[in-house]
């Protein structure tokens, strides 16, 4: 059965098509790309699933719920999302920003089990010395990784993250992506990943399925190998691509800017 | 292209002058003849200012060792201050309250747009209109003072508020949203926390307005210094009226001078990274408890 299952989703600012009937479904323990130009609907795609935006017609089903249906509250016990970079004027720690993932599942007061799902998180991702240090003095790379915590801590059936790797530099991009990945596939239950990104060779390395926009319809969805084409590259991206497929590693060489046939 | 600016605010300037004008009804000669009775009205009536007003009234008795603490000018200059300060933090909540409400990335366009409507006929009357109603409705004193630029500074402050909330980051606002907050939740814990700095920078600032203002509610009869300088209007003691004025000016640069630099503490201006308000407190805590330990 699968875990996200996304039918026919549209949605439009005033005057404006934005998505058209979005078709798709991400199984379990899946880490699936969302790939297109700026623009394309990738982050209002992940809003829509997650309904800070409201889509304009279409079904969203997770695990059978359908969220349109479900409170706020219960969406975010399901749906994690981390956004492109959020700053704060406060002096937070990291412990606290982190503990905010537990939002959704506290009642009155923050309990020993969630302080331990905290430490768990910051565990997991390398976070532990940096526990109490100030959040807006972090890098980077520091704050995304704890952003990514947080959204752990929140114990999710689906992560959402708007391009994790933007800006960061490449050591660092790598290391959230494995870490996304490891906790995806080695999840014990149920639990998978939509993630918007730029990087197609990260996409191509780490994703089980890409789901290629444009235009505000799915140009292509299934494995890296059938989704990244030249063909399929030219007509999105607008570049010239060479795919080098060896056993271990799929690379794409981007050759260069493809210019319109009247221009010299 | 600069020309044509220069070209522009000429137009302007020459349309202006053609307007006030029309305005004397073609009588140049009032504004050069003016001048004149401003010199015989300052040099026979206000000058010199009478300093009595610093000085301890002669009913009721003075018990207070320091004669300055039973003036007209200190005690009216503290209502002054007084009616200031009460109706700026009540306003401040007032305010609080409503803004929210307001601001169209945070509530419908069902809820903000009337909540707009009524800060705005809130804030389109002016204070001084606001204490005419007071002192109606309530009677002569600092209370219809009070009261009038309550209402005033939460029109004004409300504004402020929302178009702050308004320019606020949205990632803050969606990832509040994600972990699905209420919006009442999402305002107490993210945009008044997010927003802090600007929010106290603007009641301090109304303070400082309200400060300004409060002198000239008396008049009406809201209580404070405009009282009084109405009265001695009413009995031609214009030499008390100056002294009053001078009063005023001096206690405003005062305030103006504190409010500036009490604001420069939580506006970040430019590239100059000041401390937040917060890592002040915390910082004099922090520093408190290190002196302890070092005793």
């Amino acid at each position: 059965m699968a875990l996200l299952d996304v039918r026919k989703l549209s949605f439009s600012w005033p005057g404006r098509d934005v998505l058209h009937e979005i078709d798709f479904k991400v199984e379990q323990n899946q880490l699936v790309s969302v790939l297109g130009v700026n623009g394309a609907g990738k982050t209002t795609l992940l809003k829509c699933i997650n309904r800070i935006l409201s889509y304009t017609s279409g079904e969203v089903k997770l695990q059978s719920n359908d969220m349109a249906k479900l409170p706020l509250i219960n969406v975010a016990r399901h749906i994690a999302y981390v956004p492109q970079s959020v700053g704060t004027n406060f002096p937070m720690n990291v412990f606290d920003v982190v503990l905010l993932g537990r939002r959704p599942h506290l009642n009155w007061f923050v309990g020993e089990a969630d302080r331990q799902k905290v430490s768990e998180s910051l565990h997991y991702l390398n976070l532990k010395d940096f526990a109490f240090r100030r959040y807006d003095q972090l890098s980077g790379g520091e704050r995304q990784r704890v952003v990514l915590a947080k959204a752990l801590a929140q114990d999710p059936d689906l992560y959402l993250l708007d391009e994790p790797t933007s800006d960061l530099d490449l050591k660092n991009q790598i290391i959230i992506m494995e870490k996304l990945q490891a906790l995806v596939k080695d999840s014990d239950r149920a639990c998978s990943a939509l993630v918007a990104i730029h990087d197609i060779d990260m996409a191509a390395r780490f994703s089980d399925k890409i789901l290629l926009l444009h235009e505000g319809v799915i140009h292509a969805f299934g494995t890296p190998l059938e989704v990244l084409t030249p063909e399929n590259i030219a007509k999105v991206f607008g570049v010239e691509a060479e795919i080098v497929n060896n056993s271990s590693l799929m690379r794409i060489i981007i050759k260069g800017a493809m210019r319109p046939e009247n221009e010299e | 292209m600069k020309w044509l600016l220069y070209g522009v605010l000429g137009v302007l300037g020459a349309l202006a002058i053609a307007i006030l004008g029309d305005l004397a009804g073609g009588d140049w000669g009032r504004f050069s003849g003016g001048l004149g009775n401003l010199y015989v009205f300052f040099t026979e009536s206000m000058w010199p200012p009478d300093w009595s007003v610093l000085e301890a009234r002669s009913y009721p008795p003075c018990e207070s060792s320091i004669e300055l603490f039973c003036s007209v000018g200190y005690i009216s200059m503290v209502e002054t201050l007084k009616i200031a300060f009460v109706s700026t933090i009540l306003g401040f909540f007032g305010a609080i309250l409503l803004s929210p409400l307001a601001a169209r990335n945070l509530q419908s366009a069902w809820i903000s747009i009337p909540i707009r409507i009524l800060l705005s006929a809130i804030r389109s009357l002016p204070s001084l209109i606001w204490a005419i109603i007071f002192v109606i409705v309530i009677g002569f004193g600092p209370i219809s003072g009070v009261l009038a630029m309550t209402f005033y500074t939460i029109g004004y402050l409300g504004k402020l508020q929302y178009e702050t909330f308004e320019g606020m980051n949205s990632g803050a606002l969606e990832a509040g949203r994600a972990m699905g907050l209420s919006s009442t939740s999402i305002t107490a814990n993210i945009v008044i926390p997010e927003n802090s700095n600007h929010l106290l920078s603007q009641l301090i600032f109304m303070f400082e307005y309200n400060v300004r203002h409060g002198t000239v509610i008396g008049i009406v009869g809201a209580g404070g210094v405009g009282y009084y300088i109405n009265n001695y209007l009413k009995f031609l003691q214009y030499d008390k009226v100056f002294a009053l004025l001078i009063l005023i000016f001096v206690v405003v640069i005062i305030i103006d001078l504190i409010s500036f630099m009490a604001r420069s503490f939580v506006n970040e201006q430019g590239d100059v990274r000041r401390p937040t308000w917060m890592n002040l407190l915390l910082r004099s805590f922090k520093d408190d408890s290190e002196a302890k330990a070092s005793e």
